[in-house]
């Protein structure tokens, strides 16, 4: 038998007392068959029964005796059959005597193996303990056990004694548990046996050892407390993570008769240079190279060998501090153990004496290690001693990683005392958690549940079972974890039976809200299910409406949350609830974050509409519920809020439905008077206007009707960079320092300066021109611009025509919210998308060449004239912004592209009728401008001059 | 960037643990540092620990090209620009007065640092009054506003990368608290309010201002006066904020250092107490190990960048495979196969993010229940209002009840049960050292630790190698264990103890810190990298912070309370001793074993052997009697002992 295959017997207790926990013990044994069969395939496994009905064994037939025991199986080289013999065990009726099966069990390895295959030789004892033992022909009970042990010790066995308790049956009898107990400790002081005790099926799985790892040293040599004093230490790990198996890629390719095959797939690495990807570069011609920012610093490994640290293998001792300054979270890494040399009597002294002392004086000593010559890292950690509490097992230390500086990272957070009072819980809702923290216990001492320990891996576990169940059924489904293992992902219903009260003390005590601004698609999470969970379809299927789950599920018949799609019925409903007054306060709460919502996340006003409908649902709440201030506030602040986000288009839209503030005569309570409330709906539309009537009273030439108009400025907010002009607060002086736009409705050339004064927040004089009626022709314009070209801009003394010009002189003049980004590619491709509309489209296409080409050409030229320059232009932008435009043009910024290309577009569909489908970045880009407030009043018919016939 | 292929053989399981370890690179990060260098930055603001004065401008410079270097190491893909304002000369796109944005060779003004910029900056000092000059710029009867300039020319310096998928921020530097203090009525006012304007332009456009105001020794900074319009605060947010500020320079430093790193997390999660309580956390990565940075493989003629492509090819029929989803494990004989999807499946266990299963006292928490870095749970109201305060209460109740949660965190790659320890916040006169919040411990399970202190087996690597070396015996019963059988552990006396106590008081580092050293061998490769992006020709010298400090150990009381240490434990005569035990038990067996072949070896007439062909009738073991007694190798197949013989026999 090979030096690392180990031959294991399982001396299963089947007696009565055993029963509800045999199902258990088959999966944990089939499990460590399953593990042998893939890690350790040349591993022998032998089972024998006790507590049986039937008797059937060696010794019985040698020398008479040792009834109630059975031989399952011989022991035997591990194999499938195994698991399905472990999978059926019978259920005994006799008590068991664990001594008789140890004595059996002790036998057949001894045949089997004689004194060879030293320390390879285990005895598994799974049993509960509760029946006294049968009494020895000769001497007592333990001299039999010291027996046992020296034959164990001389042929190098080693037993595994887990006594599963938990739940005692009626039967069982403290006196005889504890002789028992007694009798299976002894073994662990005179043997090399372990007794471990668990206490519940959970604990049970995570008991016996699965998987045979042999503990490799990653270090033998020195501790180094100075250079004079030095203890030998044998360093191992101490945890170190099963893995999930890797599993090979599979490769279907190889035809089914090869029985052959393998089926795996090989990787092949190919290095190709970036800028030449036909090129492979062979291994010679590679070499390593480090990133250092954007640098990349070519290095060959020689090289780098000359100049990298190399430091000594060594362990050094760097001092003791108090255990205080070490946290626990600042523990790195998977856990080390540090034992003095074995067979080192002073070794094992210095570490005892050390560990002792740092345990009474709370106190850790900090170490440096370098664990392997030639390796560059060193690793600062922390010793803590390890103070056995086994009179054979001497004391040692336990080690664990410490961070680097540049490890950590210093992230500030608020004081919890600094966080505003409705983040911090009242003395009752301490005093909830508090008995929560106390009751949830997992603790009590010799009743810990879920120990690292005795834990096992619930997905390990999942996936051995999957692959036993695979390897009989191909298609078999993953299957469910059972109540066991969800002990460990989930809190144990029974512990929560228990402590109902105080659960349901802490849920009263604090109230959770969903904050419904937030996107559904973000609270994605809270519908995460487990797989195979069996909590039925039913509650599986979480719906829109309850998406409030986590939250607070009080009923689900009742409507306790105002839902997206149903607002108005929810909140009725909700407002009509009388089992709580809170959910009057909570329904107007939703309602008016549903509203808010509505007009925030309104595309072009389409959500408007429901806004409205919601808002007078909630107007006719407000007054049924005799709480008008409620509504009075939030419409007023609704009003103010939407005129600060650009979205007047609402307070326009409610204007029209005549919604307005309750009245006294309403609700008594009202502080709104009758005409306060009519004046409110002015109020909305003189705000909305007041800046435009303001501004246009001095510009006599426009009727004042046609003033449906434009910048929908923020507030009074409209910077501009002149701000000491305007000190008096009022924001529209005098009409002669304020810029004047000589602008045409129809004109393309002015709508994008109109487009660009909006987006600078720029406010001007509209000057109309009627370019119908000739009006570029009057004197006083041809003294603006002899050209009769509009527009013409006037700033001061300054008078600038041509459109180009006017936004490359609004850039520089007026810089905020610019149009020409910084980066000089992206600039330049802005000048030249704005040169390709103002030079090669718009000219070719303007009022007077079309007329120019109807004459001498043909009326019917006139069309297809405009058409293909109008092509040729787009495709040329096509080409120029498909790789890079984001949101807008040239990016995710509005940029001089946009201004330009927008109104273009515009004209070419509006005008000319034209097919932009050719065009599916342009088009994007437009649809991006479109929606932007600052194009919508640059609108030609949103003009004060625009007439539409 | 490509990592070494060597590296990535891992399957997808693999990858998607590496996800712990690696943040996500999307959350990029644009950063301009505005720095203030009036006149007033100039004075002294304290003094260092050789009582040199430093002035704030070196403070905040110091500070920034050491963040710069953090950033560099951790964060190679975030893109900075520096810009001074309230100087002299100006330099910016916009043309501005007082504005001067600092930059390097071959770098944009926004980019990612490089190693040029680090080092000129660290510098800048000595040319900064020559060449940039500081000045005043918001006096009476000017209309200069270089605060306004500045937050301009930074707002122009971020207008690359769309708001969503990057992180744009503005740090100020400034010890002025109030910077139109100088002017006043109208102008006041009107700076003022174009000012605040400005900053609200910049918010809007989805980049965040943050202030680092220094406190001057004589005043402390008053955030009241200007700053808190403009930052937006008020209320509860202006009592948390503080200026930076320290006794020491030192702390100075420190806190500035912890604000200019913005908090990431790394997802949000919902922690669901109890059935009907869920409530939301955020989770950061506080404690990560720093890796040199990955390899790219280059073209060693070109220095071109290779691309690493990766075919998979079938091992049966060498046909190139494109998708691959299935995977197989060898088991009973077959091959069973699984997809992907049942993979993921299987390790499903869990509903949520992290359940609550219940208490311990921390005594349960053993210091070998570890794996892995923790990480950090900080609560928020962002999705479920009233999460904080649930989160708060329990926090108190368990620093108070002295417990730690049990928790099952069931994230989709890597499912583990794991511990909740709550953190009271810690902090000194530098600020908050541990913030307030949990740490989740992530908890081995039963087959992760391993029993070694009962471990009895020999242990089989080094039987290998002794068998090796004693070829020719049965290796002594060589049973090495840790736990002895049928006997009792050597256990320290009391005196013993009390030699032990006495040598821990002696070596006690009272203010060890987890921050004090840093990684000797991350800055080495480094400042090596460093050197070679600047052409320099020497390798710089890192000075190992780690060493233990000789000096301290050689002190008189030290080296008594060592050596009482030692007498007490090892004897008066250990040194002798131990240098014949450690020697002559090594060397005796080998004496024996050399001993052995040599008198073995003499039973056989070696030449004639050789002569006849007949070594090769002989065994291994006898062969290597020969060798042995010979003092030469004894390794290798037969064939090369049999050459390795006729060699030494000269045929």
């Amino acid at each position: 038998m090979a030096r690392n295959k180990e031959a294991l017997l399982l001396l299963i207790d089947v007696s009565p007392s055993m029963h509800n926990l045999l199902t258990e013990v088959e999966r944990v044994c089939s499990m460590l068959i399953e593990k042998k069969l893939i890690y350790s395939k040349s591993d022998e496994v032998g089972v024998i029964l006790f507590g049986t009905d039937e008797t059937n064994n060696d010794l019985t037939k040698e020398v008479g005796g040792y009834e109630h025991i059975v031989v399952l199986q011989q022991i035997k080289v591990v194999d499938e059959d195994t698991i399905e013999t472990l999978q059926k065990l019978p259920r005994g009726t006799s008590p068991g005597d664990f001594l008789d099966a140890i004595v059996v069990g002790m036998d057949m390895l001894i045949k089997k193996f004689g004194p060879t295959n030293k320390g390879k030789k285990r005895l598994c004892l799974l049993t509960s303990a509760q029946y006294r033992i049968k009494e020895p022909y000769e001497g007592t009970k333990e001299d039999q056990i010291d027996m046992i042990s020296a034959q164990m010790n001389a042929n190098g066995m080693k037993l595994e004694c887990i006594i599963v308790r938990g739940k005692l049956t009626g039967d069982a009898n403290r006196r005889i548990m504890d002789e028992n107990d007694l009798l299976l400790n002894r073994f662990s002081k005179k043997s090399c046996a372990k007794t471990i005790y668990v206490e519940s099926p959970t604990s049970l799985l995570g008991a016996i050892r699965t998987r045979n790892i042999s503990p490799v040293t990653i270090f033998r040599g020195d501790l180094e407390l100075s250079p004079r004093m030095k203890i030998k230490v044998w360093v191992y790990k101490k945890t170190s993570e099963e893995r999930f198996p890797r599993l090979k890629k599979y490769s279907d390719k190889a035809p089914p008769t090869d029985r052959f095959a393998t089926h795996e797939v090989k990787v092949d690495y190919e290095y190709r240079r970036v800028d030449d990807p036909s090129k492979v570069v062979p291994p010679e011609q590679r070499i390593k190279g480090y990133r250092y920012g954007p640098q990349v610093i070519p290095i060959s490994s020689a090289e780098w060998d000359a100049v990298k640290f190399k430091p000594e293998r060594s362990v050094k001792l760097l001092g003791f501090t108090d255990s205080s300054n070490i946290l626990r979270h600042y523990y790195m890494r998977d856990v080390n153990i540090f034992i003095a040399e074995p067979g080192n009597t002073r070794a094992i002294l210095a570490v005892s004496a050390l560990a002792r002392a740092m345990q009474d004086m709370n106190k850790v000593a900090i170490l440096r290690c370098v664990w392997r010559h030639g390796q560059g890292n060193v690793v600062v950690g922390v010793l803590t001693p390890n103070v056995s509490h086994r009179d054979n097992i001497p004391d040692s230390f336990y080690f664990n990683v410490l961070p680097f500086a540049e490890d950590i990272r210093e992230f500030q957070f608020p004081s919890f005392k600094y966080l505003p009072s409705s983040c911090q819980p009242n003395a009752q809702q301490q005093k909830a958690a508090d008995s929560l923290v106390k009751m949830l216990d997992l603790g009590s001492p010799g009743k810990e549940v879920l120990q690292p320990d005795l834990t096992p891996n619930p997905i390990l576990e999942r996936f051995y079972c999957f692959l036993e169940l695979k390897s009989k059924q191909p298609d078999a489904t993953v299957p469910l974890l059972d109540n066991t293992l969800k002990l460990i992902t989930e809190p144990d219903p029974e512990l929560l039976s228990q402590n109902k009260s105080f659960i349901d003390e802490f849920s009263k005590q604090f109230e959770l809200m969903e904050n419904i601004k937030i996107k559904k698609s973000s609270r994605r999470l809270w519908r995460e299910k487990p797989s195979g969970s069996n909590e039925g379809e039913g509650a599986g299927d979480v719906s829109d409406a309850q998406a409030v789950e986590s939250t607070k599920n009080e009923s689900a018949v009742k409507v306790d949350k105002i839902g997206d799609l149903t607002p108005v019925q929810d909140f009725e409903a909700m407002m009509s609830r009388r089992d709580s007054t809170e959910w009057v306060n909570k329904a107007i709460k939703d309602m008016k974050n549903i509203i808010f919502d509505l007009v925030e996340n309104s595309y072009e006003g389409d959500t408007y509409q429901k806004a409205v409908e919601c808002l007078i649902a909630f107007r006719k709440g407000c007054i049924l519920e005799q709480e008008p201030k409620q509504f009075n506030d939030f419409l007023r602040h609704l009003c103010k809020f939407c005129r600060k986000k650009d979205l007047s288009s609402f307070c326009e839209f409610l204007t029209s439905k005549q919604i307005t503030l309750i009245t006294k005569t309403e609700a008594v309570d009202s502080d709104a008077t009758e005409e306060e409330a009519r004046s409110f709906l002015v109020k909305i539309d003189h705000i909305r206007r007041s800046k435009v009537v303001g501004r246009l009273e001095a510009t006599t030439s426009l009727p004042r009707a046609s003033v449906l108009l434009l910048p929908i400025f923020s507030n009074s907010c409209a910077m501009d960079s002149r701000p000491h002009q305007d000190t008096s607060g009022s924001f529209f002086s005098s009409s002669s320092d304020k810029l004047q736009l000589y602008s045409y409705w129809q004109s393309s050339c002015s709508w994008r300066v109109r487009f660009a004064l909006n987006l600078k927040r720029l406010p001007y004089e509209y000057k109309a021109v009627n370019l119908s009626k000739g009006e570029q022709f009057s004197p006083e314009f041809e003294r603006l611009n002899p050209l009769h070209f509009v527009p013409v801009l006037v700033d001061g003394d300054l008078v600038v025509s041509d459109s180009f010009a006017i936004l490359l002189y609004l850039e520089e003049k007026y810089p905020q919210n610019a149009l020409l980004p910084v980066d000089a590619k992206c600039r330049a491709v802005n000048l030249q998308a704005a040169s390709i509309v103002t030079s090669s489209m718009q000219p070719l296409h303007m009022l007077s060449v079309l007329k120019y080409i109807e004459e001498k050409v043909g009326p019917e030229e006139r069309q297809s004239w405009a058409e293909y320059h109008i092509g040729k232009g787009f495709a040329a932008l096509e080409k120029l912004l498909k790789d890079f435009a984001g949101r807008y043009a040239t990016g995710d910024e509005i940029c001089m592209a946009d201004v330009f290309l927008a109104p273009q577009i515009s004209v070419a569909v509006m005008r000319f009728k034209f097919d932009m489908s050719k065009f599916p970045t342009l088009c994007r880009i437009y649809e991006a401008n479109k929606v932007l407030p600052a194009f919508q009043a640059s609108l030609p018919e949103r003009q004060p001059d625009a007439s539409i016939d | 960037m490509d990592l070494d292929p060597e590296g990535v053989f891992g399957d997808d399981e693999e990858e998607l643990e590496d996800d712990f370890f690696q943040e996500r690179v999307a959350t990029k990060e644009l950063v301009v540092y505005l720095i203030d260098a009036s006149p007033k930055m100039f004075s002294p603001a304290g003094k260092l620990e050789n009582q040199e004065e430093e002035s704030y401008f070196h403070t905040v410079v110091s500070c920034i090209s050491q963040s710069l270097k953090t950033l560099i190491i951790n964060r190679s893909y975030d893109e900075v620009a520096i810009c001074f304002f309230n100087t002299r000369e100006k330099k910016n796109m916009q043309d501005l007065n007082g504005v001067f944005v600092f930059n390097v060779a071959e770098r944009e003004c926004l980019d990612k640092p490089t190693a040029r910029l680090i080092k000129e900056f660290s510098h800048i000092e000595e040319q900064f009054m020559g060449e940039i000059g500081s000045q005043y710029q918001i006096i009476p009867g000017n209309r200069e506003n270089s605060l306004y300039n500045a937050i301009w020319v930074a707002q122009g310096l971020l207008r690359k990368g769309s708001a969503k998928t990057v992180d744009k921020r503005i740090l100020l530097f400034t010890n002025e608290d109030d910077p139109f203090g100088s002017v006043s009525g109208a102008a006041k006012i009107d700076m003022t309010r174009t000012t605040l304007q400005r900053a609200k332009d910049a918010q809007d456009l989805g980049i965040s201002i943050e202030l680092l105001p220094l406190n001057r020794s004589d005043e402390e900074f008053n955030v009241a006066l200007f700053y808190a319009d403009l930052l937006g605060l008020d209320g509860d947010n202006l009592t948390q904020f503080m200026p930076v500020a320290g006794e020491k320079l030192d702390d100075m430093k420190d806190q500035l250092r912890k604000r200019m790193f913005k908090k990431r997390k790394v997802r949000r999660i919902t922690f669901s107490v109890a059935d009907s309580i869920s409530i939301e956390l955020n989770t950061f990565a506080l404690i990560r190990p720093t890796l040199p940075g990955a390899i790219t493989w280059l073209d060693s003629i070109t220095n071109v960048p290779l691309e690493i492509q990766n075919s998979f090819i079938c091992a049966d029929t060498g046909a190139l495979l494109q998708g691959h989803t299935k995977r197989f494990h060898p088991y009973k004989n077959k091959n069973i196969k699984f997809s992907v999807e049942e993979l993921l499946e299987v390790k499903r266990v869990s509903t949520g993010h992290l359940r609550l299963l219940g208490f311990k006292p921390l005594s349960c928490l053993k210091d070998y229940y570890n794996l892995k870095p923790s990480t950090f749970l900080f609560p928020s109201d962002k999705e479920i209002i009233g999460s904080t305060r649930i989160f708060i209460a329990l926090h108190r109740s368990m620093l108070r009840l002295q417990r730690f949660a049990v928790a099952f965190y069931g994230s989709s790659s890597h499912p583990q049960m794991v511990a909740l320890i709550a953190q009271d916040e810690i902090s000194n006169s530098s600020g908050q050292v541990e913030p307030p919040g949990m740490h989740m411990i992530y908890l081995p399970y039963s087959d992760d630790i391993r029993k070694i202190e009962e471990v009895r087996e020999i242990i089989l690597g080094s039987v290998n190698f002794l068998l090796m070396l004693s070829f020719a015996y049965e290796i002594h019963n060589y049973t090495q264990v840790h736990m002895n059988v049928d006997s009792v552990a050597p256990r320290a006396t009391d005196d013993q103890i009390q030699k032990a106590t006495a040598l821990l008081k002696r070596l006690d580092l009272k203010d060890f810190s987890v921050y004090q050293f840093a990684n000797p061998s991350l800055q080495r490769h480094y400042a090596v990298l460093e050197a070679l992006a600047l052409d320099e020709d020497e390798m710089p010298d890192i000075k190992d912070e780690t060493l233990p400090d000789e000096e301290g150990m050689a002190r008189p009381k030290i080296v008594n309370a060592l050596e009482e240490f030692k007498v007490s434990v090892y004897g008066e005569n250990y040194d002798e001793d131990y240098m014949e035990i450690s020697v002559s038990e090594a060397s005796k067996k080998r004496k024996d074993i050399v001993e052995n072949a040599v008198k073995e070896c003499a039973n056989y007439n070696w030449a004639d052997l050789a002569d006849n062909g007949k070594l090769k009738d002989l065994t291994v073991v006898e062969l290597k009697y020969y060798l042995t007694a010979h003092n030469l190798p004894v390794t290798g197949k037969k064939e090369a002992l049999i050459n390795r013989i006729l060699t030494h026999l000269g045929k």
